[in-house]
Order: structure tokens, then sequence, then C-alpha cells
């Protein structure tokens, strides 16, 4: 028998070994009676076969009782499990019923908390994150709302980019509505005449996808960067360090190998 | 106390499939010592068993997995390596910081973790509290995607006492609204694989990483970047805290969001 050693505290993970294929047929269908099922389905679809939840869903299109559950669902509170209320919330997202907006409108506007009251600021610790479960999801009923791209959605959206209370919202919102109307410059001709000043320089941002170009994207940065006048970081004390090495296809500034 | 229970549905796909992985029993004895999991706060967590993910101990483990293999690597568009955030992360002493070890404390308040550095006579260490595994209470930070940020987030600070930079955020102590860290933008290109310990204070070529920039830095490549097999629920966890950062937590505004905004 061959003889084996604790893994030591410098040794790489094991190598990974690659999962069994993810089988298309699995799961529900999206049902009044399967609900619960579909959803918890939903979340672990692979990234890579998401298309199959969409063509689930586009199967129940059009049965009324389904939407009716699943405004229902938005609303049972107080919610306990973030991550099922975001599955949820694209699956409204995904069914594009216009009967939604009203719905995604009053959840995006709740000004109550959508989770038990959480334990309050501990000012000695150092790492608070304060992450708002509340303020993540209306962010998330936001893009949601602007995806159904019905008229009532998209006046709806540029109301919440407009006035909502909560940053993190207002910038989904932005980012949302340009995203549903093609990225044109009259949305976001529209979009700078109604959002707070402190929000002009979030319209139009890029979008980091697996599909952007490294180069556009920091070229897009920095252009805005230059543009806005953003506040420049404080510098750190100097210190020692040969400083990092560029990639070997980088060219500074975000130009274009020649 | 802490409430235990899987909590969300993310927590059950990835915990699911990780502990299903032909790698999972070689992982978790790996990642025990790697991590420095070895403090006797585990003890009541669920040390013995790696394979019940309801409890502090096999959470942790299931965060560490995404971290080890959950990104593809793409070495034209991720902003940093596997091999970088799982140095980083990892308790061993290293180009990144020195030795330190994790412990999980039974609290009732709000912070989700700490690094204390500097201790006398005493190795380092990351405190993980409540907050990061509490289930059936909605919590916003429950997630396996979210504890994977927080690791490199405390190790981040780690890094800063190692290389003599002040270890605390902007506001001071604990981090409000807008004033938990400057967001130093770099191209993708200006950090090779393997060099984002690295950093430079000389005007041109500055370069250089916050606590939070680096975790917001990982939630862009596991949301939009990783492997075909990873959960649809960690990407949008990971869109959704990333550009939750972007949003609030830096001083300065940052100029980009991550992935569009689509139901998937």
């Amino acid at each position: 028998m061959p003889e084996t050693h604790p893994p030591t505290e410098c040794e790489p993970p094991p190598p990974f070994e690659d999962f069994e294929p993810f089988d298309p047929a699995s799961g529900p269908p999206l049902k009044l009676e399967t609900l619960d099922e579909f959803l918890q389905w939903a979340a672990a679809v692979p990234v890579s076969d998401v298309e199959v939840i969409r063509a689930r869903i586009a199967d129940s299109r059009g049965d009324d009782a389904v939407v009716d559950r699943l405004h229902e669902e938005l609303w049972a509170l107080p919610l306990v499990d973030v991550s099922r209320h975001r599955v949820l919330l694209a699956t409204i997202g995904e069914l594009r019923d216009g009967r939604s907006a009203g719905k995604l409108h009053e959840f995006v506007w709740y000004e109550g908390e959508f989770t038990p009251p959480q334990p309050s600021p501990d000012e000695s610790r150092s790492c608070q994150f304060e992450l708002d479960a509340t303020e993540m999801l209306q962010a998330r009923a936001v893009e949601m709302l602007a995806f159904l791209n019905t008229d009532e959605a998209s006046t709806a959206t540029l109301e919440v980019a407009a006035r909502h209370p909560k940053r993190a919202v207002r910038l989904a919102a932005i980012d949302a509505y340009l995203f549903n109307h093609g990225d044109t410059a009259d949305a976001a001709e529209k979009l700078h005449g109604l959002v707070p000043p402190e929000d002009r320089s979030a319209v139009g941002l890029p979008r980091r996808t697996r599909d952007t170009d490294p180069q556009d994207l920091e070229r897009m940065m920095l252009a805005q960067l230059n543009a806005d006048g953003h506040d420049r970081p404080e510098l750190p004390t100097p210190g020692q360090s040969p400083g990092p090495v560029s990639r070997s296809w980088y060219q500074p500034g975000g130009h274009d190998v020649p | 106390m802490c409430l235990d229970g899987w909590g969300t549905v993310e927590e059950i796909a990835v915990h699911g499939l990780a502990s299903s992985s032909r790698q999972w029993e070689a992982f978790t004895a790996w990642a025990h010592g790697a991590y420095g999991l070895t403090d006797d706060s585990w003890d009541p967590a669920g040390v013995g068993d790696p394979n019940d993910g309801t409890l502090p101990y096999g959470k942790v483990l299931t965060s560490i997995f995404l971290l080890c293999y959950a990104l593809s690597d793409d070495y034209s568009r991720q902003w940093h390596s596997t091999e970088d955030y799982v140095s980083c992360s990892r308790a061993a002493g290293n180009r990144f910081h020195g030795p330190f070890y994790m412990r999980f404390i039974e609290y009732d308040g709000s912070s989700e973790a700490d690094a204390e550095t500097g201790r006398t006579a005493a190795r380092d260490r990351t405190n993980l509290h409540c907050p990061l595994f509490n289930s059936g209470v909605g919590s916003p930070s429950n997630f396996p995607s979210h504890r994977a940020g927080v690791l490199l987030h405390e190790a981040w600070h780690h890094w800063q006492y190692a290389h003599g930079f002040k270890t605390s955020h902007p506001g001071g102590g604990s981090c409000t609204g807008a004033e938990c860290d400057w967001y130093y933008f770099h191209g993708v290109g200006e950090f090779d694989f393997g060099t984002l310990d690295r950093w430079s204070t000389a005007g041109d070529s500055f370069r250089f990483h916050s606590p939070y920039q680096v975790e917001t830095e990982f939630f862009a490549d596991l949301a939009e970047l990783c492997r075909p097999w990873v959960p649809s629920a960690v990407a949008q966890t990971a869109r959704d805290h990333g550009n939750t950062l972007l949003s609030k937590y830096c001083v300065n505004g940052v100029g980009y969001r991550i992935g569009q905004p689509r139901p998937w």
C-alpha cells in the first residue's frame, strides 16, 4: 500500500476533474404545482445551459395562473432566501408578461424591508460589508421591469432612474433602460435630462461581459475618467515594488495592437 | 448564535455539485490546511463533516471550492488568474502575506469578517462571523460566491499589512456608504497572471488594489468568465454583489458595470 502524507500548506489544490455533462431534459416544467422545484432547478442549471431555462419559461408563456403565482411569491414577506428571489425575479422578467410591470414597479418602490431585521452595525468591527438585501433585489427588479420592454415599463424605469432614493437601484435603472433601448444616443440623452446630477456620469457606462474586448473597455474607462473629472484615488504610502508585469498582448491606454 | 441550515438555493446548488465531484475528498483535506481551518473554533461548526453543507465549516469549503475551480482563466479578459486569487486567499505565508489562520466566531452583530494583523507574539488571523452563514433570515451574505469574495477581501488586508500599507478603510474602522475603499482602475492587461501581489506607486506606472477592489474584480470574473459548469445562481449573485460594490462602496466613481441587465 503506498504511503500517504497529509497535504502540505504550500501545495496547490488537487487538479480539477470535470463534471458529468448537464442533462438538458432534467428538471420540471414551469407549472403552478412545480414552481418551487423549478426555481431550485433553475438556480443549479450551469451557465453554459441557461438557454434551457429560457426555453422552459417560453413554454409557460400565456399561463396566467403561473404569472399570478409568481406575483404572489414576490410578495411572500419576509423573504428568507435572497437567491430564490433572484431566480423568481429573473423568471418574471423572462416571461415578459405585461401585467408584471405594475407588480415590479410596486416592488421597486416598496419602502419597507423585504427581509427580517438584520443585526445592527457594530462600529468596532472593520468589515461590515452592509449589503442590503432589499436594495439589491430592488436593483434586480428594475432590470426585469425594463426587460419587459413595454411603454408602461419604460416610463416606470425612467421614473426609477430619476427619483429612486437608493443609488444602486437608480444606476441599475439607467443601465437597464439603455440596454433595452439599444444603447442609442437618444436614450442616453433622455436619461441625461432626467437623472440627478451626481448620476450623470453613470449614463452609458461600459458593460464588462464575457465578450468585452479588454482594450476597448480600458479605452472607454479612461475616456470616461478623463471626461467626467472623477475623484482621483488617494495615493497610498509609497512602497518598494518592481510593479506588475504587463501581458504579452498589452498596449498602454487601450490602444489597438498594430 | 449562528443560524444553521442551507438558507439559499445557491448554497444547495454549489455544495451539491462540489461534494459530488471526484476530487472532493482530496480537496477538503487540502483546503483544511491550506486555508488554516485548524483552530478549535471550528469544532462546533462541523469540522468533522465536510459533507454537511449546512454548517459553517462545510459552507467555507464550498466557497473555497469556487475560488479554486470556478474561473475559466481567460488570459485575454479575466482581471486576475485563479492562482492569484487562491494564493492571495489561502493562509500559508507567500508572496501576498505572512501566515495566518481562520477562526469561526459566534457573534450576534452585523460584521461578516475581520482581519487581525500585526498581533504580538501570535499568528495573524481572519475571523469569520455568523452573518456569512446565517440561514432563514434573508441574509444578503449567506452565499458561497459572496463568502469567497469576503475571503479575498480579508486576505487583502493581510497583503496591506505585509507590504507596509494601512489596513483600515478610508472611513476608519467600519465602512459605511461610499467610504469603503478607493478603486484604482487598471487595464486588464496591466497585471499579468501571477502578478496580482505587485504594485507601483510611481507616477505614470501607478498600479494598486484596495480590498473592495480585489473583491469586486473577483465577482466580475466569476459572473462573466466562470467555467461552463458553474450554477447560474452563482453568476447572478456575483454580478449583483459586484455591481452593488461598484455603485456604492467606492469613494471615487467607477466607470463600468458587470454583465448585461437581462434575466439570464
